[in-house]
């Protein structure tokens, strides 16, 4: 009854499949009190304890093994099982040797011994089994999960840049300056078309890869910033800083865009007057230090839902978790300093 | 109440847009006074003040001020056609009888189509525009820029534990730091994701995920967060949101 119990609860729930075995215990102490009041010693008092018994301590070894968060392996499990099963033989044997001393003569000394093995195992054998195997499927499910969700995050990370890559602002407005030009001044209307082309060849990135140089990133940073450079006059001046051994490092592909994107954005494009932006990169200790600063705008607004800088951070998380790190300061002369700070590496990210 | 010469203002940030718009102006529309060209949002405001124009071309996105702040701020009503690099929100806002916009680049059938609903409309009294307002698409808060001591910290939304009102500020709280930010609690709530950030009382809001324990305690309830040992009580009001669980 109590077997059946255990095994049609645990398809469902593993937390509720096992009871500790609490009535059985009751049981075997209220014939302990019986038999030591009554002074009784007869063969089926022998037997019934002995069973009772036996399948106390093989249920409190299951319990023990399974609904404990310190066994973490299934071998650990299996052997405090194994431990308690013997133990449950040996003190069933024992009972009926102190309740029925006849047992020697009467019984054939094998019977009992078999008769208790085969029912400890028809009792918690398919418990255990089942339970184990609950136990691996769940284990098996939340590390497939969990790498279901990186990739998912990776795979979710790189539509976002290639959604995020080309501003419709910017191409617009880029073109609308071209066919401009083409009538007010030619040959800065074929430049802005090399610019163009340098930043779009650079910006239809292979997504297979998951990094590309620094020196391919601060080349497409610059495409851009001289694009900024024709449309918005004079008042925009840039510079982009980074000694030639720094540039073969491999970077996160878009990082450094989305930082300038962001810095023209919200900085550059709304603050009249002279405007700036630096890019600069160096390193220290192995960690490869980029700063993209500008003096526009600064910050105004605290909350935000764009995606751009939230995605780098996360990509940042994913592929070097605490050793990159992505922080915006004001700068020192307003504007805004974003940086990013990660293992300086000549050899594959991830 | 006829224009014979109407007078026009070119507000683009852009020199060689505002060049192009210029020249097409003056072959569609000759008679049409440009009476100035400026660069960014707030010369644009000065001059609608100053020279009080009728038509006045305003770019959407301006260093200064937007050309939405222009037009709804001017003091000098006047008939506005905006700009735009990109058919986005801020074109999906205007009530499209009150105001005309043109896409960049420029097509000149359309600016010839523009120029004609202007003199048509230069009889009528400009469209008041002092209530216009941008509709921001309606997206759940992803982070948050909050200063920790001088520096500003970059705060994804889904680490942020739980929101407190304290003091003049609202401190965020999550399992590394906790900043400072100006928004209230009641602003906040508006603005983040409803399934999950729950607002548990006026001076609390919860990452529904970190939610350790929920315990009734005197007729009330009451939550505790994975990382801390301390007890939040749910206000009556937000107690709702409990039940349905």
């Amino acid at each position: 009854m109590h077997k059946d119990l255990t095994i049609s609860h645990g398809a469902h729930d593993r937390k509720a499949s096992i009871s500790w075995p609490l009535l059985p215990m009751l049981a075997v102490l209220g014939l302990l009190g019986y038999a030591r009041f009554a002074s009784a010693c007869s063969a089926w008092l022998a037997d019934s304890l002995a069973i009772l018994l036996a399948y106390t301590l093989a249920q409190t070894g299951l319990c023990l093994s399974q609904k404990t968060a310190w066994l973490k392996y299934a071998s650990q499990r299996w052997f405090v099982l194994a431990v308690f099963m013997l133990l449950a033989l040996l003190a069933g044997i024992w009972v009926e040797t102190v309740f029925w001393p006849p047992l020697t003569a009467s019984h054939s000394a094998w019977i009992l011994p078999a008769v208790l093995i085969v029912f400890i195992f028809a009792t918690i054998l398919p418990a255990a089994i089942d339970l184990e195997i609950t136990h691996r499927t769940q284990a098996s499910l939340a590390a497939e999960a969990s790498k279901h969700n990186l990739e998912r995050q990776m795979l979710e990370a790189k539509l976002a840049a290639l959604q995020g890559q080309i501003e419709p602002h910017f191409l617009f407005n880029t073109l609308a300056n071209t066919r401009a030009l083409i009538h007010q001044d030619a040959a800065r209307a074929e430049q802005m078309l090399n610019h163009l082309i340098a930043y779009l060849r650079a910006a239809m990135p292979d997504m297979r890869q998951s990094s590309t140089t620094l020196g391919q990133e601060l080349d497409r940073a610059a495409a851009y910033l001289k694009i900024f450079q024709i449309r918005l006059g004079t008042r925009f001046q840039y510079a982009v800083q980074a000694s030639d051994e720094l540039r073969s490092c491999l970077i996160p592909p878009l990082a450094i865009m989305s930082l300038v994107e962001n810095a023209i954005k919200h900085g550059i494009e709304p603050q009249p007057g002279e405007v700036r932006i630096d890019i600069r990169a160096s390193s220290e200790a192995g960690q490869l230090l980029i700063t993209v600063s500008d003096n526009g705008r600064g910050f105004q607004d605290e909350l935000g839902s764009g995606v751009g800088l939230l995605n780098v951070q996360e990509r940042l998380l994913a592929l070097f978790g605490e050793q990159a790190e992505l922080q915006l300061q004001p700068g020192d002369k307003g504007g805004v300093c974003a940086s990013i700070s990660l293992p300086a590496r000549t050899s594959e990210l991830a | 109440m006829n224009i014979i010469n109407p007078k026009a203002l070119i507000a683009e940030d852009e020199a060689i847009l505002r060049q192009e718009l210029q020249d097409a102006l003056v072959q569609l529309w000759p008679e049409l006074d440009i009476i100035a060209s400026v660069d960014d949002g707030i010369k644009a405001m000065q001059t609608i003040t100053d020279l009080r124009p009728d038509i006045a071309f305003l770019d959407v996105r301006m260093p200064g001020l937007s050309g939405i702040d222009v037009a709804r701020l001017a003091q000098h009503p006047c008939h506005i056609v905006f700009l735009t690099a990109h058919n986005d929100y801020a074109v999906d806002a205007f009530d499209q009888g009150a105001v005309d916009y043109l896409l960049k680049p420029l097509d000149m059938g359309r600016l010839a189509l523009a120029v004609q609903r202007l003199r048509q409309r230069l009889s009528q009294q400009p469209a008041d525009l002092s209530a216009l307002q941008v509709k921001k698409p309606q997206e759940p808060l992803r982070w948050i820029q909050a200063s920790v001591g001088s520096q500003i910290r970059f705060i994804n939304v889904n680490d942020v534990l739980c929101f407190r009102a304290d003091s003049k500020y609202t401190k965020v709280i999550t399992a590394k730091l906790e900043a400072y930010i100006r928004t209230t609690i009641k602003d906040l709530a508006a603005q983040l994701d409803a399934d999950k950030f729950w607002q548990i009382s006026r001076s609390n809001i919860v990452n529904v995920a970190a939610i350790d324990a929920v315990q009734r305690s005197d007729g009330g309830l009451a939550l505790r967060l994975q990382t801390g040992d301390e007890w939040l009580s749910v206000s009556q009001a937000f107690q709702h949101q409990f039940r349905q669980m």
